[in-house]
């Protein structure tokens, strides 16, 4: 059971049975009492330890919400004596004693609390979900089961579950919504062994931002568009939605997106590499080139302001029409490509 | 700063010199002050003689009279070398009446035994004491005294942000300025002292201590410099991260010994040199210098934290926000309290109170000022809650501030208010100013310039490649009813450029109206009832709501006093429920508990120390409700649960979602809470203050739709529309009296009070007094005096059927009006607190003989009275 404020029972034996029939007594008469007389008796009610327990599980079917939650957490407070009143609770009309009863049921989490939490992942109300959520990542360690169940949540009707599920499976240093970039074995020309102590010599011998306009967008809810292949360069895309970047996507989409643009490039300027240089992207990005994986940046949340660039030296095509594309992850407010991006062709002085 | 220069030749006031012996000897009232205010002390007026023959001038006369006083000023000085010069200072009666004066200094010397005379002629200005209570408005940079006084402001900046001198001293230099320099900078401060207007100066030693470049003023010219050292000295003095590395937003590392030390000596420097010219009457401290501070790990910042605590530094500490939210679920147990030592929470406590070190280097600074300022002096720093909820922010300062932008929704003003109001808390005594920036930026209100020149709008033909526009109209008007409808001690606006125009590409006047709106607003309302404003405290509420530096610091997004996310969404839901929510910080919980509150409304919470849970779980077992979000600190089960809606990606889809919730909280609210002053509807947010048994309600119109200025562009509505609502007060029996109309008003009885309809303009606000017995007059008593004493003793009552003073503060405008019909000193408005307003004329030797009259209106009801006096000096 979770922690908190444990009242041993004032009232034992007869005592407490009479106070226990008088806040019956009270609790059913309403008439002309007010909501917060009865709370008060409520509140009162959860001193009394097990001699209280009948009165608070009648009053979590009370038709005043504030009474239903003083209830619950009297109950949650007396613990194991209360556990199968907070069970029945689980299915109680009120989401705030479902999750009220769940979280005294849990307590910190342990694999035991699993049965509950996959319950709790079913509940209609997004925020017992949520909750269920939190707990099933902070088992130690994840199960199977845990991880299933979090990968079903990724697919759930409410971004802020996908989000939630996201999260916590990164956390678990589980891959997202299915997704298993292929590796990279490219060096950023200031990586390079031989420039790596020298990088004053790095020198842009031209820059080529990408137009803010012009891009098509598509979200991916479930996280399906790496399969149908929206990275090819001939993938038709002319039903998705016009997009700029230089600015967050649309509200606070949590979730994948896709960008897409083609590209003309002039002739080759005299250069060593190139490299694609995103200055933010709100959160996490992968990117083609010409239907290529050329590298992203996956940091988490903290990515969102954080500049990269990826080598692109083999897969750009000079003096031709190149396609990019850039899967973007985001798990809490608003994402996207937000800032601007830019082809550097780089040499050496 | 070459338009600060320009600003300050402008108000040099240079007096003609006579020349005389031969044309060899003059002299000129150069170097130091003609304009004084009435009763300061020490007033002295400066005479330089320029001696160009080759002998001495000896046994020099000065014989200095004044236009219309009788008796000249002699004095001698001691013999002035040839060719050579020297100064006498003379005093200066400030117990004249206000007016300009004609002064004539005669001077007469021997040379070679030769008489020389010669004499320079000048003004010198005396101004009226200002009145108690004055209501500051500020201008947040500076303006044009006309612009100034066109619209109404009260204060405007002075730039004194040159103290690299005090950085080579390693002390105070006293003067702060001098020669050209100085003279000029008295000169200024004359010039505004003239007019009406204070300064405030702008300094920034916490900024100039690692200055990428240094600027020196030498024969009339800024000179700039740059080199090395500079560069050296930024480097040695910047905040560093973990690896040593410094910071790309550089800001200086205080626990440096020498930065404390010196932020005092500027403050001793330019306190002790300018601190006690009446027109300069605030210092605004190091601001906007907290957003770049960060963590820094020099040896000393690492011993500083382990002396305090006896700990390193914890590991996870590598961002000034704290940890991450992915960092909490991995270290927060599940029901989300945490020992009130936690070594985290206990590195981010120290950090941000004392470890980042701003707060004592604005309290060395204030400390300095005051070592020569005059009484009334005030200091402040903004934007003083640019940072987690945690009092301390601003140091000693006298007035903590804070800038807010009123898009997309102007009750964000609000919020910032009241986060300066839990602020100040922390520090007993000290006062709250709102700024309200004029500028909007483009980028975030009207992004897209249309391609097509007939789709713009005319302000986007006209300026079609400014940043920063103007606020709307109705947005400014809104934000001013807002902040004023919070105990506010001054109102501050930033955006010379976007007000005005100037010489700005970027901050351009994009709307015209504002500005007549602002001057609207400060003639017709803080004018007249500022200083009883000034007066009424806040009224006690019982609903508050959390801003929890532990769950900021755990990964919770907090406001940082940017008015975003949802802490700030929780305090419009709040608004347009008409709950009028306290701001209250965990520190307010455990010194003051949360006795008086009702409701306790916990947005983005989801860590709380054990202490501070256990005071909030004991408020919730008193009977005390609990609103909680699904963030809440699961060991904490909420009374009433709104669950944080996703943004809505139109300013209207967003209201109206927050409207909602605002209305099933009140739903939810009913059974526990009553409201003591309401509308009837959520368009309508009223707010209440009390002085007594007197409440004085606001009632403020954000009605507001999509209109033709930006509104086409979609971010913003940022036009206001009429609105109507009802407004309720539980006070029965009582008489409403609506201070902008000067009238009482019609009301209809209820079961527990009164009501009366009420209607709006854009953006509009209202203002009532509601008292439990009526105004029934006002009277003005004047002390029984021979005619010859100049200390005349008036009080004005304001008085209830019975007779006794009303046991409110009422506006009341009181004329002082001399023989000639003239208005005298002490003529304005004031806020009779009690009923009551003393007023003690010290009359001037000068003033007219004759029948003097004091007429009172008082603008509640528009009641008046006169009472008349003779003086014959």
């Amino acid at each position: 059971m979770m922690d908190g404020t444990k009242t041993s029972g004032r009232y034992g034996g007869f005592a407490g049975v009479i106070v226990v029939i008088v806040l019956l007594l009270a609790l059913g008469a309403s008439a002309g009492e007010s909501v917060a007389e009865r709370r008060a008796r409520v509140n009162e009610a959860a001193v009394l330890a097990s001699e209280s327990i009948a009165v608070l599980r009648q009053a979590l079917d009370d038709e005043n919400a504030l009474i239903r939650r003083a209830a619950i957490r009297a109950l949650a407070v007396l613990g194991d004596e209360a556990k199968v009143v907070l069970v029945v609770a689980l299915d109680n009309g009120d989401p705030v004693v479902r999750r009220a009863a769940l979280m005294a049921l849990v307590g910190e989490p342990t694999p035991a609390a699993v049965p509950y939490l996959a319950k709790a992942l079913a509940d209609g109300n997004v925020t017992l979900r949520q909750t269920a959520i939190e707990l099933l990542a902070a088992v130690k360690p994840p199960s199977d089961q845990i991880i299933d169940l979090l990968r079903q949540a990724q697919t759930d009707e409410s971004a802020q579950i996908q989000s939630a599920a996201i999260i916590a499976l990164r956390a678990q240093g589980e891959a997202t919504v299915a997704f298993h970039p292929p590796p990279r074995d490219t060096v950023l020309l200031r990586h390079r062994p031989d420039v790596v102590d020298h990088v004053n010599r790095i020198t842009v011998a031209q820059s080529i931002p990408l137009p803010a306009d012009g891009w098509r967008f598509r979200i991916d809810p479930a996280g399906e568009g790496h399969r149908q292949k929206w990275s090819e360069p001939d993938y038709d895309d002319a039903a998705w939605s016009e997009m700029s970047i230089e600015k967050p996507w649309m509200s606070e989409y949590v979730g994948v997106g896709w960008y897409r643009r083609d590209i003309e490039l002039p002739e080759p300027p005299g250069h060593i590499c190139v490299e694609l240089v995103f200055e933010g992207v709100d959160e996490s990005a992968w990117v083609w080139v010409n239907g290529v994986y050329v590298g992203g940046q996956d940091i988490g949340p903290d990515g969102w302001n954080q500049p990269f660039r990826v080598e692109v030296t083999q897969e750009l095509r000079w003096g031709a029409v190149n396609q990019i594309t850039v899967r973007v992850l985001n798990t809490a407010y608003a994402g996207g490509i937000w800032r601007p991006v830019r082809l550097e062709a780089l040499s050496l002085k | 700063m070459a338009r600060c220069w320009m600003v300050l030749f402008a108000a040099v006031l240079v007096c003609t010199p006579i020349f005389a012996g031969e044309g060899k000897v003059a002299a000129a009232i150069t170097g130091g002050r003609t304009v004084f205010q009435r009763m300061e002390p020490d007033a002295k007026v400066t005479l330089v003689v320029t001696n160009s023959l080759d002998q001495a001038l000896r046994t020099v006369r000065v014989s200095v009279t004044l236009e219309g006083v009788p008796a000249p000023i002699e004095t001698s000085m001691e013999d002035i070398p040839g060719p050579g010069s020297a100064r006498v200072e003379i005093p200066v009666d400030t117990g004249l009446k206000p007016g300009q004066y004609a002064i004539t200094a005669r001077f007469a010397g021997l040379a070679d035994d030769q008489m020389v005379r010669f004499e320079t002629k000048g003004k010198l200005t005396i101004v009226a004491r200002p009145l108690p209570m004055e209501f500051p408005v500020v201008l947040w940079g500076s303006a044009d005294i006309q612009n100034l006084k066109e619209i109404g402001f009260t204060h405007s900046h002075y730039w004194l942000a040159d103290h690299e001198p005090v950085w080579i001293a390693g002390e105070p230099v006293i003067p702060y300025r001098s020669g050209d320099h100085l003279a000029t900078s008295l000169a200024a401060l004359d010039n505004a002292l003239a007019a009406g207007i204070r300064h405030i100066a702008s300094v920034r030693p916490g900024v100039e201590a690692i200055p990428e470049v240094v600027w020196s003023y030498t024969n009339g010219q800024w000179e700039k410099h740059e080199g090395p050292e500079l560069k050296e000295r930024r480097a040695k003095y910047s905040r560093i991260d973990r690896d040593g590395k410094p910071y790309d937003r550089v800001n200086v590392c205080a626990l440096f010994p020498e930065i404390p030390v010196f932020s005092y000596n500027v403050g001793v420097s330019i306190g002790q040199t300018f601190g006690r010219h009446p027109a300069l009457d605030a210092a605004m401290i190091n601001t906007e210098v907290r957003d770049s501070s960060n963590l820094c790990f020099h040896p000393h910042d690492i011993e500083a934290y382990r002396a305090y605590s006896g700990r390193d530094i914890p590991s996870e500490a590598t961002s000034r926000n704290g940890i991450t939210a992915r960092q909490r679920a991995e270290i927060v147990p599940a029901g989300g309290i945490i020992a009130d030592d936690h070594p985290i929470l206990d590195y981010y406590r120290w950090f941000w109170t004392v470890g980042d070190g701003w707060n004592e280097l604005h309290t060395q600074l204030h400390r300095g000022f005051k070592t020569g300022t005059h009484d009334k002096f005030w200091t402040f720093f903004d934007p003083a809650v640019r940072v987690p909820p945690i009092w301390g922010s601003g140091g000693e300062v006298d007035v903590i501030s804070q800038w807010t932008y009123t898009y997309p929704d102007p009750p964000k003003i609000g919020l910032a208010t009241d986060e300066l109001f839990a602020m100040a808390e922390g520090r007993p005594g000290q006062r709250v100013m709102k700024m309200t920036q004029i500028i909007w930026y483009r980028n975030q209100t009207a992004p897209d310039l249309p391609e097509k020149e007939e789709d713009r709008a005319d302000w986007e033909k006209a300026e079609p490649k400014a940043e920063y526009i103007t606020i709307a109209p109705d947005h400014l008007r809104e934000a001013f009813w807002l902040k004023l409808s919070r105990p506010v001690h001054g109102i501050m606006y930033h955006g010379t450029g976007s007000l005005f125009g100037g010489e700005s590409h970027a901050y351009r006047p994009t709307n015209q109206e504002t500005r007549v709106v602002l001057a609207e607003l400060i003639h017709n309302v803080i004018q007249p009832l500022g200083p009883t404003l000034m007066q009424i405290p806040d009224a006690p509420t019982e609903i508050a709501m959390l801003e929890s530096f532990t769950s900021t610091i755990f990964g919770a997004t907090g406001t940082w006093g940017w008015g975003r996310g949802w802490v700030a969404d929780m305090h419009q839901v709040l608004q347009w429920a008409r709950l009028q929510p306290r701001i209250v910080y965990e520190e307010t919980i455990l010194r003051d508990g949360l006795d008086g509150i009702s409701v306790l409304v916990m947005p983005n919470c989801p860590v709380l120390t054990q202490s501070v849970y256990e005071r909030i779980a004991e408020f919730q077992r008193r009977g005390g409700v609990i609103v909680g979000d699904q963030h809440l600190a699961p060991a904490l089960v909420p009374d009433i649960m709104i669950r944080q809606p996703r943004t809505e990606s139109t300013p209207d889809a967003h209201k109206a979602a927050m409207q909602a919730l605002a209305a099933q909280l009140r739903t939810d609210l009913e059974a526990v809470h009553t409201w003591q002053v309401d509308s009837s509807d959520a368009e309508v947010i009223v707010r209440r203050r009390q002085y007594g048994q007197a409440e004085y309600l606001f009632a403020v119109n954000d009605k507001r739709t999509y209109g033709d200025y930006v509104g086409q562009h979609g971010r913003v509505m940022e036009k206001g529309l009429p609105h109507q609502a009802t407004l309720t007060v539980r006070r029965p029996g009582a008489t409403v009296y609506d201070l902008l109309e000067g009238r009482a008003i019609q009301t209809q009885e209820t079961s527990d009070g009164l009501q009366w309809e009420s209607s709006f303009g854009p953006g509009d606000g209202r203002l009532y007094m509601i008292v439990p017995q009526p105004i029934a007059a006002v009277r003005v008593d004047i002390a029984e005096r021979p005619p010859a004493d100049r200390a005349v003793r008036v009080r004005v009552n304001v008085v209830d059927p019975s007779g006794r003073t009303l046991a409110a503060v009422v506006p009341v405008q009181v004329e002082v009006v001399d023989p000639t019909g003239a208005t005298a000193e002490f003529s304005g408005h004031y806020g009779a607190r009690d009923g009551v307003v003393d007023l003690h004329l010290d009359l001037a030797a000068n003033d007219r003989a004759g029948d003097w009259a004091v007429r009172c209106r008082e603008l509640a009801s528009g009641r008046t009275a006169e009472a008349r006096f003779r003086y014959e000096p």
